[in-house]
This record gives C-alpha cells, structure tokens and sequence, in this order.
C-alpha cells in the first residue's frame, strides 16, 4: 500500500470514528440524559460527557498523524489512539457504566454503539502500529520509495 | 531479498494489488451480499425464534381481564409494558364454573415505579403457586424449590443489583432466580407470590407512592387483574368464551390464540420483505460480479495471451482467475459477515424495541451454522460468477488475442 | 536440437470460401540459425510462427523437433513444450502491467515445475539486455525500447531452443532497433535458433537467413540479396 495513502487513510477514519465517539452518546445514540423522576443525573450523562472528552482527543491524534509524515511520531500517534480507543470501550462498561435497565437508550443504543466504534478503532489502530512497524523494518527511505512507485 | 515463486495465488494478488479501485470495487460487491446474506438469515431465525418462543409462552387458552384492557394485557404479554387494571377476585370463582373451562389461576399486577437510580418501571405479576399453570413450567426450568415469601424471579432482561437483590419501594427482595430469555413482555417482568405482592405494596404506600399501586377498592386481598383459563378438551375458545360472557358482565376476554396469529401475521409480513430484499440483493450482486469479472477478462485478454504464449496451460489461466475472484470473495464475505455481525449483536435489544415483534437470536449453534452458510455462499459467489469468465479466457486463441490486443 | 516444419497449412473460412493463411509451407530451422521471416500484413507471418509456438493448431502439416510432433501435442504438454524450447517474444508491448520488471522476467521459468530459484537467472539476463538498473520498476514507467528488453530477456529465462520474435522492433526508432537486433544476434550466437518477423528492413542486417511470406506461400531468399537492407519491400524482385 501507498504510504501516503495509508496515512490519509488512517487520518481519516480516527477523526470519523473519533468523531462519532465524541458527539453520537448527544446526538444520534442518544443517552437518556437527567432522570424525569428523580433529581439523580444517570450515569449515562457522566459517560456521554466523558466520550466527549475521548473522542475529540481521538480526532486530534488523527488528524495530527494525517499531518505528520515521520513514521515513527506517526506510530507514536497510533499508540495514543490506541489507548484512547480502549479508554472509550471501557468508560461505558467498566468506568462509569450506563443505566440499569434494557429497556433505555443508552443501554440498547449507546452501549452497543461505543463498543462497536471503540472496538473499530481500537483494531485499526492495532493494524496501523503492525503496518508502521512492518515498513519501517523494510527500508527507512520511505520517501524515496515513494517517488519510484508514482 | 530472495524473491518468492511466482504462484498461481501470487499472480492473483499482485494483479488485484495494482488495480486497488477495482479490486476494491469487486470486495465491496461481495461485502453486500455477505451482509444481506448473513444479515437477512439471522434477522429472518431470530423473528422466527421469537415466534416459536411466544407461542410456547402462551400457556393459557384465554385471559379474562378487566373491560376494554385487552390491549394492555397484549401489552405485558409482546413487549413487558407495564400496565395496572383490576378487578374483584370473585370473579376467579365464577369463571371455574364455567362450562369448558379445566383451570383457572389469577393473576396481580403492579408497575413499579423507578425507585433507584437508573431504572425504569418494572412490571410486578403476583401468581398463585397452588393453581399457577403457565408462569411455574417457566420457572421450574431455572429454579425446582418453591417460591417464598419475599423471594421474586426476575426476567432475563432486569439488571439486578450486584449483590443479585432488587430494590423496590426502600426495600430489597431477593432474586432467587432469573429466566431464560423468551423475547416476549417475560423478559422484563418480575414474578412473586401473592405475600410478596403484598409486602410490594405495603412498602409503596409506607414509601409515599400510593399512585403507582392504585389497587381496585382498597384491598389487595380482594384484587386480581387477571384469571387465566385453561380449556377443557373438547372445547373450544369461542364456545367457552360465549360461555363466561353469559355469566359474567363487565369483563373483556383475550384469546391467546389471536394473540399469536396476529403477531405471526405481522411477523409473516416483515419476513417477505426480509428475504425477498436478501434474494434480491443476492442476484444483484452475482449478476454485477459476473459483468465484472467479464469485462476484467475482456480487459486482460492480452494479458492472458501473454502467459499462453511464455507456456502457461489452459488450467493455469483459469486457475489465475478464479483465485483472483476466491481473494475477492474471500475478503468480501469475512468483511461482510463481520459487519453484519456488528450491527445485528450489540445492537439486538434495540432491534426488537423497533421491531414491536418477538425476537431472540438463534443459540450459539446455530449462529455458526448461519455464519457457515453465508460464508460459503460468499465464497463462492466470486467463483460461480467468475467462471464463465475463466473459461471463456483460457480458450481464446492466444494468436487472436495478441492481435486484437494491438 | 533440429526443428522442421513440413507442408504445414492453415485454413480459414472467411465467408463460405476457404482461405489459407499458411500454405503448404516446409523448412528446416538448425541451431544457432538466424532466421528472417519477411512479407506484407496479413501475408500469413504470424499465424506460422504461431503455429511453431503450438498456439495454434495446424490444419494440415506438421511442426517435428527432432522427429517429434508437436502439432499434436495436448494443452499441457504443449504447454511445457512453449514453456521449456521456445523463448516468445510476441508482437507490441506485451509485459504483465502488475508485475515489476525482474517478476516479468521470471514468470516463465514458475509456469512449469522446476527446481530452483529464478532470480539469479533473470536478474543475468537483465544485466545481459541492459536494464539491470530498472528491475523493481513497472511497466508503466520503461520506454517501448525497455519493454522489449525485458520480453527478450523473458524469452531466454528458461534457455530455451528456439527464439521466437514477432515483429520485434516495430513501433521503435533505428538506434533502439539496432540494439535490439543486436541483442538477438547475440542470442543466435550462443546457439539458440532465432527465428524473426520483420518488415523493417533495418532489420534485415544480422540474418543469417530470410525468407519472404507471400499470401500464405514462403519462399527462401539467396542469402545475399538480404544484404540489400534499405531495399524497400516492394522492390524486392
């Protein structure tokens, strides 16, 4: 695969997915938000407001290692992606959680959402770091390889 | 850097490599019909499954519930709305002496409200163990000891607390059980025995929340929202129906038997679509696949020649061919069945909110067997479709081709 | 290792007549030989060497290689026959587009089985033809004097008997072209029987022997009147 491609590639689908994670939990797989009975504000508020704060530093990552053509700040990059991937599965299961009953959004719609989001960008990421590693290995003259194939 | 052999499968992928757009293209095309494939079979299983689930869950030939409350009481049946109606618990006797009619039990109900934090209403049926016909074969499954005072059953959708206790009205009852999913209104139900029922609404009222259990009079003791009636053999619903009404006044009757014939109607509905958009997209894509593959083959002719003329056989072309359409199906139908995957799992209680209808994916077991299936449709999706192809480019004069390449 | 062609004919049905491509055409091809095979468009050129090749079957005649027939050999064993004695270089530019320069070189020796590796051979040979420097570049990016370079060299990877080039310098200008003829000189001298379609005239330089393809019909021409190199075709007589 084109380096350049790949790191557009990969830009791309962490500032989406990144994005996703960031502003799905208040929008489009809404939490179920403040309580109507109670004075209690439910959990899944907490994880929304939390996946905001992960998912736009995910965004960040990838747009930064769009930028950025240095192979081994890019894999630095994909590290922290990676991280913040598992930290966005982890808030809404372990972390903080989501409210108690099947019946309500954020445990029908928004769990199942993150996790399939996290877990997405957790495995790109992975494939990416394999990728970054495996060329990097192979020959440091990136750039010069680049020029010979276009 | 010793090179490798350059393989049948070698050829293949170096030339699905340089041509990514359409190589992709042709993934993409496979991924589709992965997707519909597997995705279309669970989701067709699953309503299935539910169907099959609702009908053995309907233990009782016909329910008695208070005027006009047939759809409430559909209601907890399909989908575990909570509803409250009542009425006097004579009736229960008067209905035992109906012509046709072999058991009677009745039944309680009571919503909970949203007590704790993070929880929604809960329908509460009280049951009596002593007469109880439909609710115990459930339970007997999970747990063989008799239901004590004070002990509930949950369905297998209410989230316990961890200490496996629920909590309502300040107190906290045990869980000395939890059903298997049925995709019907049990699965957000909570089950107890009449003492419980009254511990519940003992605990309502010193909590403050007399509105959620408005009970008929003022008694418990004297209400009941439901008598349950098991027939007769010999008798048949719309006979012994007639029967009670003649008796008893001011009732409304549910016939299970309705119940699950208009569900399998609806049912019915969604699965045409369901398969015919599957069958649909199945054709589309092989057809697509096919054109593809041709206008490929077409596009490569000289190519193909080329490797004729330097010694490969007739085999060894196709062989080339189909490997590339096997990668292609290969990648699309993994990618396809994952997908699906992602969407149909996490996000099944969902699905089932929108759908209204009983649905409960198939067991592990027959999950592989849906997944096999639809992988090895998909496998050989790009095969069948390409082999028309593969043997129409192998057996094109090498000497024609070189020319018409020129 | 002698190669001879006997009476060999091509038929083909053009409407409701019968038309031979190839008619009745005998020669003797010995190693080392340099063969030139001239004649108009259509005059029949390619259809023989290709019936050489096994690519196409005769309709009457036989192609033997030290008495055995190859005409009637099936699919695979023909196969190997194209694959092991005869180094193709077909017509235009005829290299695979996803493989590098050195894989296109080596595709022939992996289409029968054969112990080894290819590398070093093809490799050799790029350093024989000129365009070592271009081995891991793609098709796309060589020139038309590259591209037959690197059939050439494909032609030999497997060291085949016969050299078999149609029309191989077309389309190339006259320094190429004389590189080009140079190359398959050298083939010729190391006892590969080459043998040549041409109609560039250029060409005709390093024949050892020319024949003229006429409406199906070839006939031998006397060995100094190929020297006449920039004699237009039309005026051979």
């Amino acid at each position: 695969m084109n380096i350049l491609k790949n790191k557009y590639i990969y830009g791309f689908l962490t500032v989406v997915i990144g994005f996703l994670i960031a502003a799905g939990p208040q929008t489009v797989f809404q939490v179920c938000g403040v309580h109507e009975h109670s004075e209690n504000v439910m959990k899944c508020f907490w994880t929304a407001r939390a996946e905001l704060g992960v998912g736009v530093s995910i965004s960040i990552l990838g747009l930064l290692s769009a930028i950025f053509g240095n192979p081994i700040l890019r894999l630095g990059l994909t590290a922290g992606v990676l991280l913040n991937g598992i930290l966005a599965l982890l808030i809404p299961t372990v972390l903080i959680g989501v409210c108690g009953s099947n019946h309500m959004n954020c445990r029908a719609l928004t769990l199942p959402a993150l996790s399939v989001l996290s877990i997405l960008i957790v495995a790109v990421s992975v494939i990416q770091a394999v990728y970054l590693r495996y060329t990097n290995k192979e020959g440091t003259q990136e750039d010069g390889k680049q020029t010979v194939n276009d | 850097m010793e090179s490798k052999p350059l393989t049948t499968r070698r050829l293949s992928a170096y030339n699905l490599r340089s041509k990514p757009f359409r190589t992709a293209g042709l993934v993409f095309v496979v991924f589709l019909l992965a997707f519909a494939t597997f995705g279309g079979s669970l989701l067709s299983q699953s309503l299935k499954n539910g169907l099959g689930s609702l009908k053995e869950r309907l233990g009782a030939d016909l329910a008695i519930v208070p005027l006009n409350h047939e759809a409430d009481y559909e209601g907890i049946l399909l989908t575990g709305q909570p509803e409250k109606f009542y009425f006097d618990q004579s009736i229960e006797q008067q209905i035992e002496q109906v012509e046709g009619v072999s058991k009677v039990s009745s039944q309680f109900f009571i919503s909970t409200l949203a007590a704790a934090c993070c929880s929604v209403p809960v329908q509460v049926i009280g049951f009596d163990p002593d007469t109880d016909f439909v609710i115990q074969p459930w339970i007997g499954k999970v747990y063989h000891e008799k239901i004590g005072d004070g002990q509930i059953i949950a369905g297998s959708d209410i989230v316990l607390n961890d200490t496996g206790t629920l909590k309502f009205f300040n107190d906290t009852y045990k869980v000395v059980a939890q059903l298997e999913k049925t995709s019907t209104g049990m699965d957000y139900s909570v089950y107890a025995n009449m003492n419980t029922i009254k511990m519940l609404v003992a605990g309502a009222r010193k909590a403050g929340m007399n509105l959620s259990v408005d009970v008929y009079g003022t008694d418990v003791d004297r209400s009941i929202s439901t008598v349950l009636v098991k027939l007769k053999k010999g008798y048949d619903a719309d006979t012994v129906t007639t029967n009670i009404r003649r008796k008893i006044s001011g009732i409304s009757i549910v016939k299970s038997q309705n119940v699950f014939a208009s569900t399998a109607n609806n049912m019915d509905v969604l699965l045409t679509f369901i398969n015919t958009i599957t069958f649909v997209t199945w054709m589309l894509a092989l057809f697509v696949l096919a054109v593809m593959f041709s206008a490929m083959i077409n596009e490569r002719k000289k190519e193909l020649a080329l490797l004729r003329s330097v010694g490969a056989t007739r085999r060894k072309i196709c062989g080339i061919v189909l490997t590339e359409s096997f990668f292609i199906s290969l990648l699309g139908g993994i990618l396809g069945t994952a997908t699906a995957s992602l969407i149909i799992f996490p996000f099944s209680t969902y699905t089932r909110e929108k759908l209204g209808l009983p649905y409960l994916l198939p067991d592990a077991a027959a999950t592989l067997r849906l997944l096999g299936m639809s992988l090895l449709l998909s496998f050989a999706a790009g095969p069948l479709a390409a082999a028309y192809s593969a043997v129409k480019g192998s057996k094109a004069e090498a000497y024609v081709s070189i020319r018409e390449g020129e | 290792m002698t190669l001879e062609v006997k009476n060999l004919t091509k038929e083909y049905i053009r409407g409701r007549t019968a038309f031979r491509a190839v008619n009745n055409v005998s020669f003797v091809v010995r190693p080392g030989d340099f063969i030139n095979i001239i004649g108009r468009s259509g005059s029949g050129k390619s259809t023989l060497v290709n019936m050489i090749a096994c690519l196409l079957s005769p309709t009457e005649g036989s192609v033997e290689i030290d008495g055995l027939n190859i005409t009637s050999l099936k699919d695979k064993e023909a196969s190997v026959y194209r694959n092991s004695k005869i180094g193709y270089i077909s017509q235009g530019q005829s290299t695979l587009a996803s493989l590098n320069v050195l894989d296109n070189v080596r595709v022939p020796f992996h289409l029968s089985k054969r112990k080894g590796t290819s590398e070093e051979a093809a490799r050799s040979l790029l350093e024989q033809t000129g365009i070592a420097h271009l081995s891991e570049a793609f098709p796309r990016h060589l020139s038309g004097g590259e591209l037959k370079r690197v059939a050439i060299a494909r032609a030999l990877i497997n060291q085949p008997d016969f050299v078999i080039a149609d029309e191989p310098t077309s389309d190339l200008d006259v320094q190429t072209t004389a590189e080009i003829m140079n190359l398959l000189k050298n083939v010729a001298e190391t006892g590969t029987a080459v043998i040549m379609i041409t109609h560039d005239m250029e060409a005709l330089e390093s024949g050892s022997r020319t024949f003229v393809m006429e409406a199906g019909i070839l006939t031998e021409r006397a060995s100094d009147l190929s020297r006449s190199g920039t004699q237009p075709l039309r005026c051979r007589k």
